[in-house]
């Protein structure tokens, strides 16, 4: 019972990270996919063009969204906005013996302050990922064929032909670990502050640059080496 | 799981032996032996910088010494191991010197939390022990749904004082509790470490510099300086005590705070 109580307790502040980290962010998850969408449209249209291949924008603009830049910027928006503040906040708990306070009645901050924020970025940067494709891929239809004059039928016909299941478990798996990235170093120099006004700041940059590197250096190991099919996971 | 010590007696509820601690090149703490005897409120004095609050935080777990024991109730502390911690720190309360009251959270669920994490309790048993933990540090429940950014600062030592003693710890701590309050405000924060010390029947640590209110609350007193502990005995001894620094604290601080009164 009391087993169940904390459980509750903690989903209550899973929650408030889910609310915090995910659907506080839509604002400018939207605002990025559409001109991240946007501009892809406009210069993946210029060589397609040359070539007389139009039809081939769908494809681009979804496959270079679902693969690459929606994880990616989804891990590096997010962690500008909510791992941020993950530091900031935690570091400042640090400094206001805020930590202390939780250790000395006796509960573990790991447990109550990281374990739900860490499982919430984990599980929403992959939703906020599907939404940023979904977003970017119309925002690439709207330049498409109001301003380059392609067909708009036949560029969801392709794109739906050329974006399939690999694709997306490959930007999906990249958005899971972004995730568990974003929210992990923001707890961890968070949580690792110094006990000065100035080490909020240093925390939350350090948190913010050490996120964003790391979401890139990891992106070109995964990129290389993730399996194009997941069940090669299983079977290596 | 704990170790006990063969020179523990029961009318000590915390002993130090042989501590040491140092940053870089600053030697803080230079082997201080200590005994806190039980049920009796024990001040900590010095001045600044002597390792007073550092004591502290060695003795809850928040610091590794770098040489030497405490002992709580005769279990070893063992800042390395969070279950042993967890194990021991239920006989100890703390109030910070600011409070540290959780920002996120309001009042009631501030003096509420160790209850909620650590029983079982219905809503009604926990409306009612916050209410009654609110009563004995002179709150009424109308201050349960305020966010502590609304208190001023005695009501938010006040809280945490109410939250520190909600799982009636044996020992209770207070980290320069008066630091930053008016003398209005410090003398009802003293009345009330002293009322809940002898309500609750517990062993009290408080660390301060102010020497004026150390003499009508303090059953005992240790002197820090130079790392050591100089002197350690009845309020009144400090006087007797053939010990130039000692004298100097207490002589030169009690003239000073006289003059400024």
């Amino acid at each position: 019972m009391a087993g169940m109580k904390q459980i509750h307790r903690r989903g209550h502040i899973f929650l408030q990270q889910f609310d915090f980290i995910g659907v506080q962010s839509l604002t400018v998850i939207t605002f990025s996919a559409i001109f991240i969408g946007a501009v892809m449209a406009f210069q993946t249209y210029i060589p397609l063009h040359q070539f007389g291949m139009e039809s081939f924008l769908g494809p681009s603009v979804g496959i270079a969204l679902t693969r690459e830049l929606a994880p990616v910027f989804c891990g590096i928006m997010v962690a500008g906005r909510a791992g941020a503040a993950i530091a900031a906040e935690i570091a400042t708990m640090r400094v206001t013996e805020q930590i202390d306070a939780m250790e000395a009645l006796g509960t573990d901050p790991h447990d109550y302050i990281m374990a739900p924020r860490i499982l919430a970025g984990t599980l929403v940067l992959p939703l906020l990922c599907i939404y940023f494709i979904l977003i970017g891929c119309f925002a690439g239809w709207a330049i498409g064929t109001l301003v380059l004059e392609c067909d708009g039928a036949v560029y969801w016909q392709q794109l739906g032909w050329a974006v399939d299941f690999t694709d997306v478990w490959q930007g999906l798996a990249k958005a899971v670990i972004f995730g568990f990235f974003v929210s992990s170093l923001g707890c961890f120099y968070g949580y690792n502050a110094g006990n000065s006004a100035e080490s909020v700041g240093v925390a939350t940059n350090k948190a913010v640059v050490a996120t964003i590197l790391l979401i890139l250096f990891s992106d070109y190991i995964l990129t290389a080496y993730l399996p194009y099919d997941p069940s090669n996971l299983i079977l290596h | 799981m704990t170790q006990a010590t063969s020179s523990y007696t029961d009318d000590i509820a915390i002993r130090v032996r042989g501590l040491k601690k140092s940053f870089g090149s600053f030697h803080i703490h230079n082997g201080i032996d200590l005994d806190i005897p039980v049920g009796k409120v024990t001040y900590i004095m010095g001045g600044s910088g002597c390792g007073k609050s550092l004591l502290l935080k060695q003795i809850m777990g928040f610091i590794s010494p770098d040489v030497g024991t405490i002992d709580i109730f005769g279990e070893r502390m063992d800042a390395t191991n969070f279950q042993k911690l967890k194990h021991i720190r239920r006989h100890l309360g703390i109030l910070f010197q600011n409070g540290a009251l959780f920002d996120s959270l309001s009042v009631y669920d501030n003096v509420a939390f160790s209850l909620k994490e650590r029983l079982d309790l219905s809503k009604s048993e926990t409306d009612a022990r916050v209410e009654s933990l609110l009563k004995s540090v002179g709150l009424a429940m109308v201050h349960a749904t305020k966010a502590p950014s609304e208190l001023s600062g005695g009501q938010r030592k006040r809280v945490a004082l109410a939250r520190a003693v909600a799982m009636k710890p044996k020992i209770m701590m207070y980290d320069e509790p008066t630091t930053g309050l008016d003398p209005v405000t410090t003398m009802m924060v003293t009345n009330l470490i002293r009322d809940i010390s002898e309500e609750h029947k517990l062993t009290t640590i408080v660390i301060s510099h102010d020497t004026h209110v150390v003499f009508s609350v303090a059953e005992n007193i240790a002197f820090l300086k130079d790392g050591k502990v100089r002197y350690v005995g009845p309020p009144r001894g400090v006087f007797e005590v053939e010990d130039a620094d000692v004298e100097e604290f207490f002589v030169l601080e009690t003239r000073y705070k006289e003059e400024k009164k």
